[in-house]
């Protein structure tokens, strides 16, 4: 009896050593030691889970039920959807804008000249068919005028000549103030030295502009001598129109 | 895989991975949970678990890693936190029951340790066999199975010496 105790003994402290023992000696300790791990170990491996393989079938044929996450984000889809969408509307309606407000200014600027244009030119028709069609009043008047419309023919190629240059540099001086917009830090109404505004028109050469105010008043002056000769035609006929009646 | 060789070679291992999960979640709830829902998975690929060679083994794998898992979750730690207050209370209030109180000093062992003595001493496996579940050295199973011993042994041996001196008292 002794004896097994001491080989009891000796196996246990081999036991919590960590020594593997024999199978035998295991179930020996199991069964015969008073220590309370070696009780502790049976009744832990009695534990079990109570659930036959029936049970287990039967949970596996069930349908499982999954509860899915509700969506929040719908929402925010919208929302995202609906801000974006009114974003690249503000954009286009910007970008759109912007080109055509400068097509605006640059159409404003085209008619202005386009008006000063009709406003010069009127008169120089208006000269032109006058002096084109004159009215025969008198044999002596007809005379006089072939030596008008000789005078006014050259008259009227200078003139033309001088409508076409000018035409010319119109049109270079609105290209300068299409330029003027784009880089609106200058200005017309700026005071530059390098030119004279003739009309509303720079001209940058002195004896162009010098030429330009001489043909000016040469208009101004065959107006006024064509006016008077109306007036003394009509005076004649008057004239004449009185004689006969007496 | 037919059911019945199911039943016979994985569904008969329900025991030993409910008491191994139980270990690890120290809730019978949550180590059912977690042995239900892994018998469900094996059922589920019965057919790729012929290929394996032992069954044995990756089941009780499965349920480390499960439990693993399932151990990051905030419950479950609040579950281990009740339970490790629940048995230090034990033993203060000097409980009778010395299965508790064994499952208590069990309990306290670091994690290694008490998964290598739970298979080794409860469930009788083999240290390589153990080693291949824990996936660590045989050498390094020996050595946490010989530490947890002596720590079960030494709480043992300190709780009859806590008793003793009670008697005592209560004798004088």
């Amino acid at each position: 009896m002794r004896m097994k105790t001491d080989r009891y003994k000796d196996w246990e402290s081999k036991f919590f050593e960590g020594e593997e023992l024999t199978p035998e000696e295991e179930l020996f300790l199991k069964d015969e030691s008073d220590n309370p791990y070696f009780s502790f170990i049976k009744e832990e491996k009695q534990e079990k889970l109570n659930i036959s393989f029936e049970d287990f079938l039967k949970k596996t044929e069930e349908p499982k039920i999954v509860a899915l996450p509700i969506k929040k984000t719908s929402y925010k889809m919208y929302w995202m959807a609906a801000s974006l969408v009114l974003l690249m509307g503000m954009s286009a309606l910007w970008i759109f804008n912007q080109p055509q407000k400068i097509e605006t200014t640059i159409a404003k600027n085209h008619d202005i000249p386009k008006k000063e244009k009709v406003e010069k030119l009127a008169p120089v028709e208006e000269t032109i068919e006058k002096t084109s069609t004159p009215k025969p009043v008198l044999a002596k008047q007809e005379s006089q005028k072939v030596e008008k419309i000789s005078d006014d023919k050259v008259v009227k190629d200078l003139v033309q000549k001088e409508v076409k240059r000018l035409m010319a540099q119109q049109d270079s001086s609105i290209e300068k103030e299409e330029k003027q917009i784009q880089t609106p830090a200058e200005s017309i109404s700026d005071y530059n030295p390098n030119y004279v505004i003739i009309n509303g028109k720079p001209i940058y050469d002195e004896s162009e502009a010098i030429a330009v105010t001489e043909n000016a008043f040469n208009y101004f002056a065959s107006n006024v001598t064509q006016t008077i000769n109306h007036a003394e035609s009509a005076q004649n006929q008057v004239d004449f129109n009185r004689i006969l009646n007496y | 895989m037919t059911q019945e060789i199911f039943q016979s070679t994985v569904y008969s291992l329900k025991n030993e991975m409910f008491r191994f999960a139980k270990k690890f979640l120290m809730s019978a709830d949550e180590a059912e949970d977690v042995v239900m829902d892994l018998m469900m998975k094996f059922w589920q690929k019965k057919e790729d678990l012929l290929v394996i060679e032992n069954l044995k083994s990756f089941a009780m794998r499965s349920v480390k890693n499960e439990c693993l898992n399932r151990l990051k979750h905030h419950e479950v730690k609040l579950g281990f936190a009740s339970q490790t207050k629940h048995t230090s209370e034990l033993y203060q209030i000097e409980t009778n029951n010395m299965k508790e109180q064994i499952l208590g000093f069990i309990s306290q062992l670091p994690e290694k340790q008490k998964m290598v003595i739970h298979l080794k001493d409860v469930e009788e496996y083999e240290i390589s066999e153990i080693a291949g579940i824990m996936e660590m050295e045989e050498n390094a199973v020996r050595v946490n199975l010989m530490r947890a011993r002596q720590k079960v042994k030494e709480s043992i041996n300190k709780l009859y010496a806590y008793e003793n001196r009670q008697i005592q008292g209560l004798g004088i």
